[in-house]
């Protein structure tokens, strides 16, 4: 929150540190952190973030306890979010409980790093397309990998040539489906990424109409506030499409019949 | 869960990712040819291929779209 009242005060780069990875992660009251060169800002939320969920599962879940209660259900209500509502739908029961765990972390895991950005003091992590790069790379390999395992090498071949179409197409129609492999995860990745990153941009845009015309841009701070209420909608609803659209990707591959 | 339980209307939702596919398709497509007319020197011949091909995939992912949508199936899901 550097001087905006001093001359060389520029309104982009004050927006664009509020979003853009960096080796400082700043707390309340001017208090700085300088975070070594090999972790980031977005590296450190993501650790934080992972650390979070380590802890959630392991010491609050409460796995003996014959009627969950407490944070325990709410965990479990999670868990079965993802495995009836997506994964099961998409992968039936037998691949489903196989990829069960990876659709679960998905969701948590994002949805953990989206809700810290919303918390004064951490950082969104998903507004980094690298993070969801990362992500959108273990779909892909998801998808390779579990179709040439599912099929074998020619099965997945022709997955690629769609049945009942005549040959000559086919020339056509293949290099198009093989392009869609790559197109999806990339998709995903853009996705999430502009999602998240869009929302902190027009709450620091809001903010920073504020700081540029001072007292008289007051009452548009309700507009921060109704979208950051947004956000928070935003955060359950991003973690649950990525979770979603690798599942159902997936399932193209693994059950193209249907 | 069986086939019955799915929850109704969730094939609607694979339309949800169509215009991130398609302009993605579009720019890789657009893209890999103003690469090769760069990297060979021939004018424009291969990003006009790129722009072809690309909107091959844009229809070719909507078609899919519109069939499985209009399949009676699924509309009796």
């Amino acid at each position: 929150m550097s001087a905006p009242e001093s001359g060389s005060f520029q309104l982009s780069d004050y927006i664009m540190h509020h979003v853009a990875n960096s080796n400082e992660w700043r707390l309340p009251f001017n208090m700085h952190v300088s975070l070594p060169e090999y972790v980031s800002l977005h590296g450190l939320m993501t650790l934080l973030g992972a650390a979070i969920l380590i802890i959630l599962f392991t010491v609050f879940y409460k796995h003996n306890s014959r009627v969950p209660t407490g944070l325990t259900n709410v965990l479990e209500l999670g868990v079965l979010f993802v495995r009836d509502q997506i994964v099961y739908p998409f992968l039936g029961e037998k691949d489903g409980r196989k990829f069960l765990p990876v659709f679960c972390t998905f969701f948590f895991f994002i949805l953990t790093l989206n809700i810290m950005g919303n918390i004064p003091l951490f950082a969104t992590a998903t507004a980094n397309i690298n993070f969801t790069a990362g992500l959108a790379i273990i779909t892909f390999f998801l998808m390779t990998l579990g179709g040439l395992f599912k099929h074998g090498p020619v099965g997945f071949l022709k997955l690629f040539a769609p049945s009942g179409v005549p040959v000559p197409v086919l020339f056509i129609l293949a290099p198009i489906e093989f392009i869609g492999l790559f197109t999806k995860p990339i998709a995903l990745m853009i996705r999430l990424f502009v999602a998240m990153l869009a929302g902190h941009i027009v709450i620091a845009a809001f903010l920073g109409l504020i700081l540029t015309f001072g007292i008289f841009a007051l009452p548009i701070i309700i507009l921060p506030v109704a979208i950051s209420g947004l956000e928070v909608g935003v955060a359950f609803l991003q973690a649950y499409i990525f979770t979603f659209l690798s599942a159902l990707y997936l399932g193209q591959i693994l059950h193209p019949e249907h | 869960m069986t086939s019955s339980q799915k929850p109704k209307g969730l094939k609607d939702l694979e339309a949800l990712n169509f215009g991130y596919t398609s302009g993605v398709a579009f720019f890789l497509c657009t893209g890999a040819g103003y690469w090769a007319d760069q990297k060979w020197g021939t004018g424009f011949r291969y990003t006009l291929i790129g722009v072809f091909v690309g909107i091959g995939v844009i229809v070719f992912e909507l078609w899919k779209i519109i069939q499985n949508l209009n399949d009676p199936k699924h509309k009796n899901k």
